[in-house]
């Protein structure tokens, strides 16, 4: 026995610890499940992006133009005069580190290149190198370094690892946004035609027709005419939602994975059945609509002009059909953009003169935080009909349900909404316990999937990007028994699925909508044996 | 020299080691994130190896049966199976525990046939060894089945909607 190699020695040539040297001397190595696939050259040609051409991300040579270095270097000056933020955040960061622990991305893998301090660094360390007379003289002493062809590849496999969920943010004492940082960073990898495919072709089809999956408007007529089917079949009430009207108050729009991929369908049966009863109960005139028929904003992720162009579509319909105001479902980016961006991209000089200060038309409530963008949050618009006792709503039928509640991180870090799903997942449930401090509200942690990093191909760096989240989920799971966890945003309902079924397999994801909808009572309705997705209601399990 | 007692005695310092062993996989700067806050919400990767690291060994240390680790070794190697390691290097901590507590036992004990009294105790790190990989496959296959899923869901929706399926097919 003591004559045999001992285990250590039997594994004496394999090195498990990774090599001690500098950032800058650790190229970046592409690993599969980390990185998303390359855009398809014909969506970044279909919205007039430069450079559009097929690569992959693991062959040597990508594919540039030869004086790719003069297209960034030209990209980067015209930003860092256009852009006086990203200016500021070039020059100011001390390095303090208060971010660097704050990423989930990094919290989750240990790389050191996911800290935000880090990640900035990425192209930091290229603006002081390249662009300021300290760094091109004294170069690596004074943090800078050249721009080449391995630098180019890092910036492009980092910057999308960073899900511009803006909790590092949340940190930093000069205020310093590192997910402006990659929206700047990805905006140059753009220009040559370095985009990933999960954001350029869904960019490529909203542009064509109005939402991500490319959906043409008798399909998306033919999915909400099949919920209103089993509405009609759970509840007896079929709804007669409005398409296209002329004329409607509110025109209502929602990211369109609530249309297409479960468990967002039930939250869009929720948005159906809340305004038939508000039709029915108090006359509310709401239209969807076939064209802008998508609230995300994948623009976003590829350059303040896409963005801008995506936005737009929304106030053209609002304008060609004549409505008040908009009423936005529960989305993410959609939010960010309109609450963040814009008031500067279109201005309110963009929209349609007909277009007023959002009322709620059944309670008076003047929605004066919506002055400016004129659309109003659908959680804002249900507490508001709650607080005002217009709904009829019986918790019991979500008895069954312990719910925990996810802040979305755009709602949540981009435009403060807090408290109002609270208001409205407590009035409808009988049980609800939020997750430790620390992880929810302000400083909630992304579902890992944000930003456009939602792909099969990357499913890796979202379990583990997903990590911090799921482990607070866990906790509440296993100290008060959670078993829902709720949420305001259609990446997170795709996301946060799988990431439960991998780490908390005991708790499912639910929109805010699918819970009201299912405590909702219309008069005159049939007795429900089931829930919006078909199972018994809790009493109803023998009958 | 009572092993049983020797490891309970020494666990602190052994799970230090143990634990490193986990942590020294990682870059350096990661590895020094995951060695030090130990809040649970902030740092879940280090608090998971950390306290879980303890309870196995604390229960292996008792003479328990490899599978009593299960749930604990589960929580570990559920976040070494998504960071990108080679399954080896997931799972190479697992017989690293085999030369850590023969070097502490070599050193409280000089000149001792410290290799004899470990056989038993060898034995169990075998069978922890194997159910690691079993948990670390498990995991994976998690993976795998949800994009196997993706793909059978996309594929099932648009047969239904083509009225393509057989009623029975719709149901499943």
């Amino acid at each position: 026995m003591s004559d045999l190699p001992r285990p250590e020695a039997l594994f004496a040539n394999i090195d498990y610890t990774p090599p001690k040297a500098d950032w800058m001397d650790v190229p970046a190595d592409i690993k599969p499940g980390r990185y998303c696939y390359a855009a398809n050259p014909e969506s970044v040609k279909y919205v007039g992006l430069p450079n559009a051409h097929k690569w992959n991300p693991l062959d040597e040579d990508w594919g540039l133009p030869e004086n790719w270095q003069e297209i960034i270097f030209n990209g980067l000056r015209e930003r860092l005069h256009k852009f006086r933020s990203f200016k500021i955040f070039m020059d100011i960061c001390v390095r303090c580190g208060a971010c660097a622990d704050k990423c989930h991305f990094f919290i989750g893998s240990g790389d050191p290149k996911n800290m935000p301090v880090l990640r900035a660094e990425l192209l930091r360390s290229v603006y002081r190198g390249e662009f300021t007379t300290f760094g091109k003289i004294l170069g690596r002493f004074a943090g800078g370094r050249k721009l080449t062809a391995a630098v180019l590849k890092e910036w492009w496999y980092y910057f999308f690892q960073c899900s511009e969920c803006r909790r590092c943010s949340v940190f930093c004492p000069y205020g310093i946004d590192t997910a402006e940082v990659t929206i700047i960073g990805r905006e140059l990898l753009n220009l040559l035609g370095l985009n990933i495919d999960w954001i350029a072709t869904p960019v490529a089809n909203c542009y064509r027709t109005g939402n991500h999956l490319g959906i043409q408007p008798h399909a998306f007529f033919d999915m909400i005419d099949f919920f209103c089917d089993d509405i009609e079949d759970i509840t007896g009430i079929r709804p007669e939602p409005n398409f296209n009207q002329k004329g409607a108050d509110i025109l209502f729009i929602t990211p369109s994975g609530d249309v297409f991929a479960d468990p967002g369908t039930y939250t869009c049966m929720g948005y159906l059945m809340l305004f038939e009863y508000l039709k029915r109960e108090y006359g509310l005139s709401v239209t969807w609509s076939t064209y802008a028929s998508e609230g995300g904003n994948f623009g976003f992720f590829t350059s303040h002009e896409t963005m801008k162009r995506l936005n737009s579509k929304m106030y053209m319909e609002a304008d060609r059909l004549g409505v008040k105001w908009i009423l936005g479902g529960e989305c993410g980016h959609m939010w960010r953009v309109i609450h963040q961006y814009m008031d500067t991209l279109n201005g309110p000089d963009f929209q349609s003169s007909r277009m007023e200060t959002p009322v709620n038309p059944i309670t008076g409530t003047v929605f004066k935080n919506a002055a400016s963008t004129k659309m109003v949050h659908i959680a804002e618009f249900t507490a508001d009909l709650i607080k005002h006792g217009k709904l009829n709503l019986n918790k019991k039928r979500n008895a069954n349900i312990h719910l925990t509640w996810h802040d979305s991180c755009n709602p949540a870090r981009g435009m403060g909404l807090l408290d109002e799903p609270r208001f409205v997942a407590k009035s409808v449930v009988e049980k609800f316990t939020d997750m430790p401090e620390g992880t929810i509200r302000e400083q909630t942690f992304c579902c890992g999937g944000g930003a456009g990093l939602n792909a099969g191909e990357n499913d890796e760096l979202r379990m583990m990007g997903g990590l911090p989240r799921a482990n607070a989920v866990k906790y509440v799971h296993e100290k008060y028994g959670v078993n829902m966890l709720g949420c305001v945003c259609a990446i997170d309902r795709a996301v946060l699925p799988n990431s439960m079924a991998y780490w908390v397999p005991e708790v499912s994801v639910c929109g805010l909508h699918e819970l009201v909808a299912n405590a909702l009572v219309f008069p005159g309705e049939k007795e429900r044996e089931t829930d919006l997705r078909g199972e018994d209601l809790p009493g109803m399990e023998d009958e | 020299m009572e092993l049983q007692k020797f490891l309970t005695d020494n666990h602190k310092s052994i799970c230090a080691q143990w634990t490193d062993a986990i942590i020294k996989t990682y870059p350096e700067e990661g590895a020094k994130f995951f060695s030090g806050s130990a809040n649970q919400f902030s740092n879940p990767v280090g608090h998971t190896f950390r306290s879980n690291i303890e309870r196995m060994f604390l229960a292996l240390a008792r003479g328990a049966d490899a599978s009593e680790c299960s749930t604990d070794l589960d929580g570990i190697l559920r976040i070494r199976a998504v960071q990108g390691f080679a399954p080896s290097v997931a799972l190479c901590f697992l017989p690293a525990l085999k030369e850590i507590v023969y070097r502490e036992v070599a050193k409280a004990n000089p000149g001792g046939a410290a290799a004899d009294s470990l056989h038993d105790w060898n034995v169990r790190i075998d069978r922890l060894t194997m159910l690691g990989f079993d948990l670390y496959m498990a995991a994976r296959e998690v993976l795998w089945k949800q994009k196997a899923n993706q793909l059978y869901n996309r594929t099932h929706k648009l047969l239904e909607r083509a009225n393509l399926l057989k009623d029975e097919e719709v149901a499943g």
